[in-house]
């Protein structure tokens, strides 16, 4: 019989959000600092809407949960 | 380039962490306090803490390791909360912006509060309440999750372990309503119940069969995870946990499973395929001078089994992909792992273009995509299931 105080997750830590923020953060940085110095076309275009994708799902990351507790 | 732009990634291997609506939404009135809940308990200085309690056990992990391994010195760095987890954990249209990003098309996702497989719900002293708490996940997989974003989701359905009568019309419920795929125990012994050798599960496996649904065998499902001595530091375990992989497929390929059920399809849900050659030379040799004084059987070599049945999946593994035509190209399939640390997520597909840098395109095109579209029957949206047919997917 399982464990109620047992888990199949055991070394799989889920991403936090400080973690998934530093992750997000350092990709963010790095695309700013290549866009920098990429000239008009679609590779920068491509580059652009990668900040915006990185951009909402930091916003999503850091603006707490969006959960309901009660039954509908 | 192999890794083009034309080709989706599809994780075999994404977990999901449950809401707190997902059992208290679906319950009768009358099961909503013992079911599934979440509860918020104080905690010594900070913000509440989220906990499953079901029956009255407490559960203290909504999804996420908070102690294993750990010191008790280092608990609290981990998430004891919804909101310490983003919101991809629990929500599927914040999962759906996460996987763009990624660059990822569609995933499987695992239970998380209800173990891998389901086998919380073995601990359900009201057997009532546990088959609608399976089956309950399971519409919220299938019509909330999954429903959420179809072309994104694949959905996978977990079992009533304990009443293989209850599996089987689980079985044929879920294949009605649209799952592509079974979560099931890596090894049922490690659970208190009876092995693959035996011949307790074969009305389960036919169901499967009939229904065309594969198996999918997450590591860590037996409960039992892999130890040396119990002074060994946690990284041996770590280290080891593909060896559940090893053991499942060693299990079933010397088992009667696949010679009773020729149709039966196995996913091996992480573990990394760099040991599929090792084991089936090694499995062979045995069979050749062992399998005459055994219970096993006489007719066909389990490396044969092995191609005919079942599929691995991994992250990295740049041992499985020099041995990829030893293990057999369409066999092998790709997981993200997203939410767990271990996921390259956000830069899962530029690791990806890393990773297949020297593979030709068929074979990437193949491991990425449509060996899991064909093994699932979750075809994209023109309707191509494989390679050359039709559509833009080629």
């Amino acid at each position: 019989m399982p464990d109620s105080n047992a888990s199949d997750w055991s070394d799989l830590d889920l991403l936090t959000v400080s973690e998934a923020v530093g992750r997000l953060d350092a990709e963010i940085a790095d695309l700013r600092g290549r866009l920098g110095v990429m000239a008009e076309g679609v590779e920068r275009e491509a580059v652009e809407k990668r900040l915006q994708l990185l951009g909402r799902a930091r916003e999503n990351a850091v603006a707490g949960p969006k959960i309901r507790r009660r039954p509908t | 380039m192999p890794l083009r732009d034309h080709m989706q990634l599809i994780s075999v291997d994404d977990h999901l962490v449950e809401p707190p609506h997902v059992w208290q939404d679906r319950l009768p009135a009358a099961y909503r306090e013992a079911g599934p809940r979440i509860v918020q308990e104080k905690t010594k200085g900070g913000p509440p803490a989220d906990v499953w309690y079901y029956e009255g056990r407490r559960y203290p992990q909504i999804g996420l390791n908070a102690v294993a391994g750990k010191r008790p010195e280092e608990y609290g760095t981990e998430p004891l909360r919804y909101s310490d987890m983003i919101p991809g954990c629990y929500d599927p249209e914040a999962r759906v912006i996460d996987m763009d990003l990624d660059g990822v098309q569609a995933a499987i996702c695992f239970p998380s509060f209800p173990r891998f497989a389901g086998t919380v719900f073995l601990q359900g002293e009201d057997r009532r309440l546990a088959l609608l708490c399976v089956q309950a996940w399971n519409d919220y997989m299938i019509d909330e999750w999954c429903g959420a974003a179809p072309e994104r989701f694949i959905p996978i359905a977990m079992m009533p372990l304990w009443d293989v009568q209850a599996c089987v019309a689980e079985i044929q419920r879920v294949a009605a309503k649209g799952a592509k795929a079974i979560t099931f125990s890596e090894n049922p012994v490690g659970l208190g119940l009876p092995s693959f050798h035996s011949d307790h599960w074969d009305p389960v496996f036919s169901a499967a069969e009939d229904a065309d649904l594969p198996l999918c065998l997450h590591f860590g499902s037996s409960g039992q995870a892999p130890t040396t001595a119990p002074d060994a530091p946690f990284a041996v375990t770590i280290t080891l946990f593909g060896c559940n992989s090893m053991y499942a497929a060693a299990d079933l390929i010397f088992s009667p499973v696949f010679h009773r059920h020729p149709r039966l399809k196995v996913a091996l849900a992480e573990g990394g395929v760099g040991w599929v050659p090792y084991l089936l030379e090694r499995a062979d040799y045995v069979w050749d001078r062992h399998r005459y004084y055994q219970n096993v059987d006489q007719s066909v070599p389990p490396s044969e089994l092995f191609r005919r049945h079942i599929w691995g999946c991994f992250i990295d593994d740049v041992h499985g992909l020099k041995n990829r035509h030893d293990i057999g190209v369409d066999r092998i399939t790709w997981e993200c792992d997203y939410p767990h640390s271990d996921s390259h997520w956000p830069a899962s597909r530029k690791r990806a273009v890393e990773v297949f840098a020297d593979i030709p395109d068929d074979e990437v095109h193949r491991m990425v995509e449509w060996n899991s579209r064909e093994l699932f029957h979750f075809p994209r949206a023109d309707g191509t299931t494989r390679p050359g047919a039709g559509g833009s997917g080629v």
